[in-house]
């Protein structure tokens, strides 16, 4: 096992870690706010993987985009809207026991698929992935890539008729 | 089996933990916008299990 090994490795472990830590403490915690706080913490853990994986475009999209766009998009809708509700935490105990049972198969079912496949060995692609996904999507995806743009012209349209008072 | 050095395996498993936390979440909570939290934790994996090339090319080669 090579230093580079010893430090991949940990900080693989320790950030995963840190992920699964924050994605129980988004569903565990009793207050709104303290799950969208958690939320946070375990999306920047995946933004670390996404380094080690050296998707270093995907880093900077998840950084930007889920970190800071809609986390903090989040936190003003929960901070600016009234909280007068009272909901119980969880429902009932036997949902959660079924639901559990479905995740915890479904946790037994795909990790046993990623086990039990032969994944092809690759090597490290070592350039930056930028290029080759802004080629990729106005190439092979450019259909896609304006069907979502549309998408989203049409949700930005609608907005602002619904917040336009009149 | 699993080495300790982290690779492809590792990463999908992860992914597959968050994604389970995320469905857990999803169905359990009555509140909304924790519903909507989950829904982001599920996507999020979904968004990084794709994201490896290799599972991408064997994908590739061996479905499509």
């Amino acid at each position: 096992m090579t230093f580079t090994d010893v430090v991949v490795s940990l900080a693989f472990y320790s950030f995963a870690i840190l992920a699964v830590v924050g994605g129980v403490g988004v569903i565990r915690a009793r207050r709104v706010v303290h799950s969208a706080l958690f939320l946070v913490v375990s999306l920047a853990s995946v933004a670390v993987l996404y380094i080690l994986l050296s998707a270093d475009f995907l880093f900077a999209v998840q950084v930007l985009i889920y970190v800071g766009a809609i986390m903090i998009l989040m936190l003003f809708a929960i901070m600016l809207t009234p909280q007068q509700v009272e909901l119980p935490a969880m429902v009932p105990g036997g949902q959660r026991l079924l639901v559990g049972l479905l995740a915890v198969g479904f946790f037994l079912v795909v990790g046993g698929v990623v086990l039990s496949t032969p994944w092809p060995q690759s090597t490290p692609l070592n350039q930056s992935t930028l290029a080759l996904i802004g080629r990729e999507m106005f190439t092979t995806w450019v259909l896609p890539l304006q069907i979502a743009a549309l998408l989203l012209t049409a949700a930005m349209v609608g907005a602002i008729v619904i917040a336009r008072e009149e | 089996m699993l080495g300790f050095v982290p690779g492809l395996q590792h990463y999908l498993i992860l992914g597959a933990l968050l994604f389970s936390i995320g469905l857990f979440g999803a169905l359990t909570r009555p509140n909304a916008v924790v519903v909507l939290m989950a829904i982001e934790l599920m996507l999020n994996r979904m968004m990084k299990t794709s994201s490896n090339r290799e599972f991408l090319n064997t994908l590739n080669k061996d479905i499509l």
